[in-house]
């Protein structure tokens, strides 16, 4: 999960974008900021783009056209969307260049929503059924009692008044911008993500994003209890992934760990092999034969009493600990 | 020698002899003739009475001044006079065609259109003179002809005598001269012409044909029928039943069956569907589907008819109204050339008008106007001659002249629907909406006093002024909310004013704090002076009045005053500086200098030529890194505006606006094409000054929109309004204004 920001004038805003994003980007993303801000000679506002999205939690778009597909592509992949009401760009964006990706944009759609495009993409996530109430936040140098253009459109899908003031942010408005920032610095989502930031650049790094969106689905559920067996499962699944990645890169592992399936033994020949090997120390050993062990009984034998939520959390951190090793083995190995 | 003096050398001799000898009648003859050549119509009217009192038995002499008294609309003393010139001949037939002659001569000026306004009547007389006649004779074709004529002419540019009745006694009376006479061409053409305006085309045609028949090298008879044609082609819908005209026409050019099966299957669509063919009768239907043979059959007629008489004038210009409907200008034009060239006592300003108009919609105003004024010169009394130019003035944008144009003919014509039309159209240009309201009003009234008929909310004309009506509501509304906006500025930009202040000196203080360089500070200063800059601007562009500009251009000597040179050349500075405002306006930098090596190298040489105010110096710079410029401020250079009252320094900002927008916009063209002009013009009494620049017309600019403001603003306390003209790659800003400074020396 991401924060999609969208605003045309970046290059402007710079100093605000670091301010707001503080929390996500790494020193080196604010510093190169900083001496773009302080540069004479203004970024192009890809550079911005690319910068700030090295966090990996915010996704930053500077057109309509780009901003909308996301939108109606993939409106599940944002935690929270912060939008720019006015994206009126220079040199204009073509019709037919929104059509390509959303046939239903006319002409006369585009006369309705100049400079208002931000409305058009709050009412394309309404009606992808997104809870803009507590998701979205227009910025926008104008008064938040403006009518949202083309709202007779959606009435259907949301009662607009629940989208109320408190989802207007006005730019320069320093109060507003304190209440957006704690909205940003408080999306649990995130948080997840940002504390477990080295676990999950490894998992994306060395094997996938898919197996990187598991791990923050255990760590955001790990306390729910009628996620535990689900959880257990993907804690296993992940081993797996790590272990199937180890087959690859680790010498010899290939020959002396796969199974009569041709797959990647999860159990004690392959932990003693990479004992005997010394790629594992005893306590990853231990924590190895963990987190295969509880999963593989409890899916077995399913009974709510055998595991608990507590389970759940003491092989999440066995999980983290494995992920520490295994970044360590594809450094070694790379 | 003067014509005038010529006059009045003429006239003190009559006097003089009309003194020694005041019994002779030749004197006063003379001098009522000398009168009425110099339009002195209640003089000639006097020295009639003299000449009745001198000779009162002389029953010309009541004749003659019946037609004064017609022309200056005293019909019933010119009805007193007629009644005398019978009296004294009361049993001969010449007398009541004399007074027949006498009240058509009068109504000729009418007909010629030398006083389109008045039409002077008398043919309710004449009607009874027409009947006198026949009961003389009752056998005479021609007093049928006479009195069918006078019938028609009753109701001419008469609104109140309007009415079917006048043509149908003059059919009736066509009709019987026919019978009498079954061989005479013109009664066929005058009743065909009374058919037509019955609405009975097929009848207009059928006695059309055989006038021509019989008369086959009368010309006037083929303009006569190719103007039903041409009334087919125009797209004018006639009625429902009338498709007679249709009938004759088509079994003349053997599309009878064509015809015959494209009537049954309108009358079967109408059946199904009333509304079928939007209510358009068969007629229309019909000829709009089959326009070639219409077309053809008009254009032969109007050849043939000019074939037979060349050198009729007013054949030409028919022809050239049938061109123009099918809106082939260049032929029109042909023909109106050669209608000029022929020349036709009184036609000729119409003539003018007309080809004005052809030149207005071909494009070419400067012609046009020439002739529009030529039409007006020539014929002053003609409200159609003024609302032509009107509609010229209209599409130049000089609402003020039209204006004018059209009040003078509506003085004329107080029916000319078209002038109020436009009248509001102008008004609501230069946003008048109350006038233009009264203007849509008086537009609503003369159409209701055209259009009597049923069907008069039915006219198209009303919709289009409940149309215009709704458009001034929206209009009003929106301009309510952009005075309210304004006030809210004005007031505003007067605190921010103020306060910003509070913020720059803070600044100012963190900035010689910090030792070294620090862009954060720098950069909020720069927004902070930014916005000191507009809402200065914005606060001096509501003060103040064209006085002041008068004032500081004759107190022009203390130290803040300011040249044009100083000004433009400021203004440059002003423009080009924030281009190198990597923070603010990154999009045009970005534009400028693609690459930031140009950018250093090009900041490094502005660095050295910012402070400099020779624009010659300044100018090889711009050419190398902005855009091709060139300046023609030749002798306006030194003229200097004072300060006390702000003219310099909202002369400045005026300058500033428009460069700075000029040179910002010019950004997103290729570099080779960029071009700035700005040109200062002394017009005499008019200071006109034009700044023009390439631009990229599908480049909209994320835009406050308040330098507009600024600029309109800072026109009205110039008493005036830009004049912004956008074509597809210029963009060009026109303000002009008093000459302060030559007022100032006379």
């Amino acid at each position: 999960m991401k924060i999609l920001y969208v605003e045309d004038q970046i290059t402007r805003n710079i100093s605000r974008i670091s301010r707001l994003f503080d929390k996500y980007l790494t020193k080196s993303a604010k510093k190169t900021l900083q001496e773009l801000e302080k540069d004479e000679y203004p970024p192009e506002p890809e550079e911005i783009k690319k910068i700030v999205e090295t966090s990996n939690l915010i996704e930053m778009e500077y057109r309509f056209p780009q901003a909308l597909q996301k939108v109606i592509q993939h409106p599940e992949n944002y935690a929270l969307f912060i939008i720019d009401r006015n994206l009126f760009e220079e040199e204009g964006y073509d019709v037919e260049e929104v059509k390509a990706f959303e046939p239903s944009f006319s002409e006369e759609k585009y006369e309705t929503y100049a400079e208002r495009e931000g409305d058009y993409l709050f009412a394309q996530l309404v009606r992808l059924k997104t809870d803009v109430g507590s998701k979205f936040y227009f910025m926008t140098a104008y008064s938040a009692e403006e009518g949202i253009r083309g709202a007779a459109d959606i009435q259907g899908f949301i009662n607009l008044d629940i989208f109320s003031k408190d989802n207007f942010i006005e730019k320069g408005n320093e109060a507003d911008f304190d209440r957006l920032k704690h909205r940003i610095d408080n999306i649990e989502i995130l948080n997840i993500e940002l504390e477990n930031r080295d676990y999950l650049q490894i998992l994306r790094k060395n094997i996938d994003e898919k197996t990187a969106d598991d791990f923050i689905k255990i760590l955001s559920e790990k306390d729910a209890k009628g996620r535990i067996g689900d959880n257990l499962r993907l804690i296993r699944n992940t081993y797996q992934s790590i272990l199937e990645k180890c087959v690859i890169i680790i010498p010899e592992m290939r020959d002396n760990c796969m199974n009569q399936h041709n797959q990647v033994g999860l159990g004690r020949e392959t932990i003693d092999w990479l004992s005997r090997k010394t790629h594992i120390n005893g306590i990853v050993r231990s924590l190895f034969f963990s987190v295969k062990e509880i999963p593989s009984k409890f899916s077995n034998h399913p009974n709510p009493e055998d595991a608990t939520t507590d389970t759940v959390n003491s092989l999440t951190y066995a999980l983290k600990d494995i992920i520490l090793w295994f970044g360590k083995i594809c450094s070694l190995y790379k | 020698m003067s014509e005038n003096t010529d006059y009045i050398e003429k006239l003190n001799e009559l006097n003089e002899k009309i003194v020694l000898e005041p019994e002779n009648i030749q004197f006063y003859q003379e001098r009522a003739e000398l009168y009425s050549q110099n339009g002195c119509f209640n003089e000639v009217i006097d020295d009639y009475t003299k000449l009745i009192e001198i000779e009162p038995d002389n029953k010309n002499f009541y004749l003659t001044r019946s037609a004064y008294y017609l022309f200056m609309r005293e019909n019933e003393k010119a009805y007193e006079d007629f009644d005398k010139y019978i009296d004294m001949a009361p049993n001969d037939i010449s007398t009541y065609i004399n007074i027949i002659s006498k009240i058509d001569g009068v109504n000729k000026w009418y007909d010629l259109g030398y006083f389109d306004y008045t039409f002077f009547g008398g043919y309710d007389y004449a009607v009874k003179c027409a009947d006198k006649l026949i009961d003389f004779d009752i056998n005479n074709a021609e007093y049928y002809a006479k009195r069918a004529h006078c019938s028609r002419r009753l109701y001419c540019g008469n609104p109140d005598y309007y009415s079917d009745n006048h043509n149908t006694a003059a059919l009736s009376d066509y009709t019987k001269a026919i019978e009498l006479d079954h061989d005479n061409p013109d009664y066929y053409a005058k009743r065909a012409a009374t058919y037509f305006d019955l609405g009975k085309h097929g009848l207009a045609l059928e006695d059309y044909n055989r006038a021509i028949e019989l008369d086959p090298d009368n010309s006037d008879y083929y303009a006569e029928r190719a103007a039903i044609y041409k009334y087919w082609i125009y797209g004018e819908d006639v009625g429902i039943n009338n498709h007679d005209g249709l009938l004759v026409f088509f079994s003349f050019t053997g599309k009878y069956d064509t015809l015959i099966q494209e009537k049954k299957n309108y009358n079967k669509e109408i059946e199904h569907n009333s509304n079928a063919f939007n209510g358009h009768s068969f007629l229309y239907y019909f000829t709009q589907k089959y326009p070639d043979e219409t077309i053809q059959k008009a254009k032969n007629d109007y050849d043939k008819a000019i074939e037979l008489d060349p050198d009729k004038a007013y054949l030409y210009s028919a022809r050239c109204d049938f061109y123009e409907i099918l809106e082939q200008h260049d032929k029109a034009l042909l023909d109106i050339n050669k209608a000029i060239e022929l020349g036709s006592d009184g036609l000729i300003g119409k003539f003018y008008g007309i080809r004005g108009t052809i030149f207005r919609k071909m494009g070419d105003y400067r012609n046009a106007l020439e002739d529009h004024n030529m039409s007006i010169t020539l014929n002053p009394y003609s409200h159609k001659n003024y609302l032509y130019r009107a509609k010229l003035f209209f599409v130049l944008k000089r609402y003020e002249e039209a204006l004018d144009d059209l009040s003078k003919c509506i003085k004329f014509n107080w029916n000319c629907y078209d002038a109020y039309n436009i009248q509001k159209e102008c008004y609501y240009e230069i946003e008048k909406y109350d006038d233009a309201s009264w203007s849509a009003f008086e537009e609503y009234m003369a159409i209701r006093r055209s259009d009597e008929s049923d069907f008069f909310d039915e006219n198209p004309h009303i919709e289009n002024i409940i149309d215009f009506i709704k458009k001034i509501a929206i209009k009003e509304k929106k301009q309510a909310i952009i005075d309210e906006r304004n006030k809210i500025i004005a007031d505003l930009s007067h605190s921010i004013k103020n306060l910003i202040s509070t913020v720059i000196d803070p600044l100012e203080n963190m900035k010689k704090e910090h030792a070294e360089e620090n862009p954060v500070i720098e950069n909020a200063l720069k927004g902070a002076n930014l916005i000191r800059e507009i809402v200065n601007a914005m606060n001096l562009s509501f003060k103040g009045s064209i006085d002041d500009f008068y004032y500081d251009a004759e107190h022009n000597s203390g130290k803040e005053a300011l040249s044009l040179q100083d000004i433009i050349s400021q203004s440059l500075t002003y423009s080009i500086g924030h281009m190198f405002d990597g923070k603010y306006f990154a999009n045009f930098l970005r534009k400028y200098f693609p690459e930031r090596s140009i950018f250093q190298e090009a900041k490094s040489a502005w660095s050295e030529k910012s402070q400099t105010k020779n624009m010659e110096e300044l100018l090889p710079f711009f050419g190398q890194y902005f855009f091709d410029i060139q300046l023609n401020i030749s002798d306006m250079a030194d003229l200097r505006i004072g300060n006390e009252k702000g003219s310099a320094i909202k002369l400045l900002i005026l300058f500033q606006e428009i460069i700075f927008n000029a040179v910002k916009y010019s950004a997103f063209v290729e570099k080779d094409n960029r071009f700035l002009h700005i040109d200062v013009k002394n017009n005499g009494n008019q200071i006109v000054i034009t700044v023009e620049n390439r631009y990229k017309k599908t480049v909209k600019t994320k835009t406050s929109g308040l330098g507009l403001v600024i600029i309109k603003n800072f026109a009205k306390l110039l008493e005036n309004e830009p004049d912004i003209r956008q074509d597809e790659e210029i963009y060009a800003v026109t303000i002009r204004f008093s000459n302060f400074w030559k007022e100032k020396s006379q």
